[in-house]
């Protein structure tokens, strides 16, 4: 494909993940040269700033939700021991943690290099990030805080 | 797993599998599973990955093994490192079982009301290969000690 047909794919595969996100009834901010999206979902526990932006040379979409902390210094091993503990229960995305800016965050990607990817697909991606966000942001952020123990992100193993 | 999403998983398990075969890949089937691994020949050691369909989920999942096993004490260095390492990916992440030591990269896609082309696959085995080639190697200086979760990134630098 040269680069206008991929342009003009990543175009329409933009307005599908914008429909997914209409069909969770999100208001959204749109920056369509970018072809992004971000918004701030308010819940009860932490905010969340949640983006997704479409990559026409890769042919892949970047869900992406930032945890609204910094990791306290010092902590750096015991985060990244629970981030790898979470992402081997995620089928589908998974926690990034950089020790550099002590920064946490939920990425899920769909590639449609292809392939036609229905509006479905991507509202999955988007409740795969609002699920993790619900399980882990706020033990996350006990954890780090010290009121939360490794054992405790899944009691019963 | 309901009757439609059955027969999707099917589906693409067969696209899966005819990928391989139209390729000439050898490769190993649990068609009860939808599981399908192969082995590949790299510079060093050889790559093993598993490609599941995950029916319930709509899921296409790879696990690529990294031919390194983590010792009891090198795990937390380990997890620094895939958290390093991940943060330099673009797509996917790495894992470290903190149990038994072993190191996959993980990659997986929805289908959802979608039709996985095998251009899709073809991407997948290709950064699936190409993970353990660039890595490989690191994690066993790390396992050796010989590589910090500081310097793991700092190759590429």
């Amino acid at each position: 494909m040269d680069e206008q047909q991929l342009q003009k794919e990543a175009g329409g595969i933009y307005q599908l993940v914008c429909d997914a996100l209409d069909k969770f009834g999100f208001k959204y901010r749109k920056t369509e040269e970018d072809l992004r999206v971000e918004l701030t979902l308010r819940s009860s526990d932490l905010d969340i700033s949640f983006s997704a932006r479409v990559y026409p040379k890769i042919q892949l979409v970047r869900f992406r939700s930032e945890l609204p902390f910094s990791v306290v210094e010092g902590n750096e091993v015991k985060i990244a021991l629970a981030i790898n503990l979470i992402n081997m229960s995620a089928p589908s995305g998974a926690y990034f943690f950089d020790a550099k800016d002590r920064s946490i965050t939920f990425l899920v990607s769909q590639s449609y290099r292809g392939s036609i990817i229905g509006v479905d697909a991507f509202y999955d991606n988007i409740d795969c990030c609002l699920h993790f966000a619900d399980k882990f942001n706020e033990k996350l952020f006990f954890y780090d805080r010290g009121k939360f123990e490794l054992d405790e992100f899944f009691p019963g193993n | 797993m309901d009757e439609n999403k059955k027969k999707q998983a099917e589906k693409v398990y067969a696209t899966l599998v005819n990928y391989f075969d139209g390729k000439g890949f050898s490769h190993t089937d649990e068609p009860e599973e939808l599981v399908l691994r192969c082995t590949f020949k790299t510079d060093d050691l050889p790559a093993d990955l598993r490609f599941k369909i995950i029916g319930e989920l709509d899921l296409i999942h790879l696990l690529s093994t990294i031919p390194v096993q983590l010792s009891a004490d090198r795990i937390e260095e380990g997890c620094l490192a895939a958290c390093s390492a991940s943060n330099d990916l673009f797509d996917g992440n790495f894992i470290v079982n903190s149990e038994d030591g072993s190191i996959v990269y993980k990659l997986s896609y929805y289908y959802t009301g979608s039709i996985i082309g095998e251009e899709m696959i073809d991407y997948m085995l290709d950064m699936g290969l190409a993970m353990i080639d660039r890595y490989n190697d690191r994690f066993l200086l790390l396992q050796k000690g010989l590589l910090s979760a500081a310097e793991f990134v700092a190759q590429d630098e």
